[in-house]
């Protein structure tokens, strides 16, 4: 039963894109439409094919690099601001609204302003990835350190202990759950600043190649690109699931 | 001296609006190996009470003394003091992220009480109450009365001296209440722990305590204090068809509703 239903969660999307992916290339085949302004599937295949070692691949290994640096910058980051911040009720007021802030604003349209201070550098990128990741992270894992139910406090308290056992004995594993929803979506925030930030900045990268293509009418590929940047990031996001699901042993 | 003792002790909650007396002006000795009920309408901060002796709520005013120990209104009690007590919450409230062996073992981590005697220990209280095949189990897998007698051995994993509940068995079933309450009373008869037992149960009160304080609510005050003396006959289910047992049980409960009638009024 458990294995049916395991095959089933599998079966059902990939049915889905198939059919997708099907409707696409008769569209395009039946309609003749033009390949610059709409590539078929098969013309996406080829262009894949025919770019990938040139430059999608490079392109692919760039973002990834900026991505990861950013991201992994991120995670400390953004969990620092949130525990220092929960440990005054008067901080979190202050730093929460700052936070939501900064995570609603696209960081890649700061990039002009950002180039006037910092200069074009491949760090820039990462800085954007940071700007629009930490947020996230900080506001979820916020709230999960600040919202732990009385009675499991007091149980602490009943037991001697002070505010830093409390914390890790406590507050952290009860905002486990908050703090990967955080990087779950860290992670989804990280794919588009970074493709984002290869489109405004340059210097390589998947949001760069795409960016080219579409100016040179190389549609398929940059279709071509857009595709591994979306197997990237659903990738990435299966890969914190994992990770999540290892450490939240007691929820599943 | 009496063993836990509080004198004028005053507990203020506020609220946006206004400033609640919980508690209004307290006085209460409790001696070593003395099994006490507090009883009362709810309100009347009989939770608040024990919850002010395990450090978890800090009295507004007036002195608290434990074993010799005057606890101070602004310091933290160190933690060789708060061991000796044990807490049982009215909920299981255990950690859904630790296994139910590891909740019952979190006192001795805090403790830092390791050994193969502890681990032992563990495993026999887990026995005790019929669970020893659950203790790699999450506590989410297990029922609620379950849950409740982790809860309880928890509270005494540590080998406490002070024994506090607050109503633990409220959420059990009748049958299941009934054992829980016989086997407390054969783990205070064979540890000597000092007992203070909060229950809105009067039948459970008087059939296992030494002496009963009535409480009143809005702010919590202590009403009456009742010996419940049966001339020593041993504590059991028998008690329950003694003419005292019904006697004391009909005083309280004419007691607690005289209480509620004022408050209507």
């Amino acid at each position: 039963m458990k294995h049916n239903r395991k095959i089933m969660s599998f079966l059902a999307p990939v049915t889905l894109i198939t059919l997708i992916i099907i409707i696409w290339q008769a569209a395009c085949t039946l309609l003749h439409v033009s390949e610059h302004i709409l590539p078929s599937p098969s013309a996406i295949a080829v262009a894949f094919k025919n770019d990938f070692a040139g430059s999608i691949l490079p392109d692919t290994f760039v973002s990834l690099r900026i991505m990861m640096s950013g991201y992994l910058i991120a995670i400390p980051l953004g969990f620092i601001i949130a525990a220092l911040a929960s440990q005054s009720r008067f901080i979190t007021r202050m730093i929460l609204p700052v936070l939501i802030i900064l995570m609603m604003i696209p960081m890649a349209t700061l990039v002009p302003e950002l180039k006037l201070f910092l200069g074009v550098k491949p760090s820039l990128k990462i800085l954007v990835i940071i700007l629009q990741t930490a947020p996230v992270i900080a506001v979820n894992s916020l709230s999960g350190f600040t919202h732990v139910p009385q009675n499991k406090v007091d149980l602490m308290k009943g037991l001697g202990c002070g505010k830093p056992e409390t914390f890790f004995r406590v507050v952290l594993p009860n905002a486990l759950p908050q703090i990967f929803t955080g990087l779950k979506l860290g992670c989804i925030l990280c794919m588009i600043a970074a493709t984002a930030a290869d489109m405004s900045v340059g210097q390589g990268g998947l949001g760069y190649r795409i960016a080219r293509s579409a100016t040179f009418s190389a549609t398929s590929t940059a279709f071509a690109a857009i595709i591994v940047a979306a197997v990237i990031g659903v990738a990435f996001y299966m890969l914190v699931s994992l990770v999540e699901s290892i450490v939240i042993k007691w929820k599943q | 001296m009496a063993y836990i003792s509080l004198k004028s002790v005053n507990k203020k909650f506020s609220t946006r609006r206004s400033e609640i007396y919980a508690l209004k002006n307290i006085n209460m000795d409790f001696n070593k190996g003395e099994f006490v009920s507090l009883v009362g309408p709810s309100g009347c901060g009989k939770s608040t009470i024990i919850r002010l002796l395990d450090d978890i709520l800090k009295p507004t005013s007036g002195e608290i003394t434990v074993d010799g120990f005057a606890y101070n209104n602004s310091e933290s009690i160190p933690k060789n003091m708060i061991k000796k007590m044990g807490f049982i919450f009215q909920v299981p409230n255990l950690y859904p992220w630790l296994t139910i062996r590891e909740n019952v073992m979190l006192p001795l981590k805090v403790y830092k009480m390791k050994g193969p005697e502890y681990d032992k220990y563990a495993e026999e209280l887990l026995d005790y109450v019929g669970l020893a095949a659950y203790g790699d189990s999450y506590p989410s897998e297990i029922s609620g009365g379950m849950q409740q007698r982790i809860g309880v051995i928890r509270g005494m994993i540590h080998k406490p001296e002070i024994f506090m509940m607050d109503e633990p068995f409220g959420a059990l079933d009748e049958d299941t209440r009934e054992n829980m309450n016989l086997e407390l009373l054969e783990i205070w008869k064979k540890t000597h722990m000092t007992v203070i037992f909060i229950t809105h149960n009067i039948e459970e009160a008087v059939l296992m305590s030494q002496r009963i304080y009535v409480m009143s609510s809005h702010p919590g005050m202590v009403k009456s204090e009742l010996t419940i003396d049966f001339s020593g006959r041993e504590r059991n289910l028998d008690l329950i068809s003694d003419r005292k047992f019904a006697e004391y049980c009909t005083d309280i409960e004419s007691m607690i509703g005289t209480l509620r009638l004022d408050e209507i009024k």
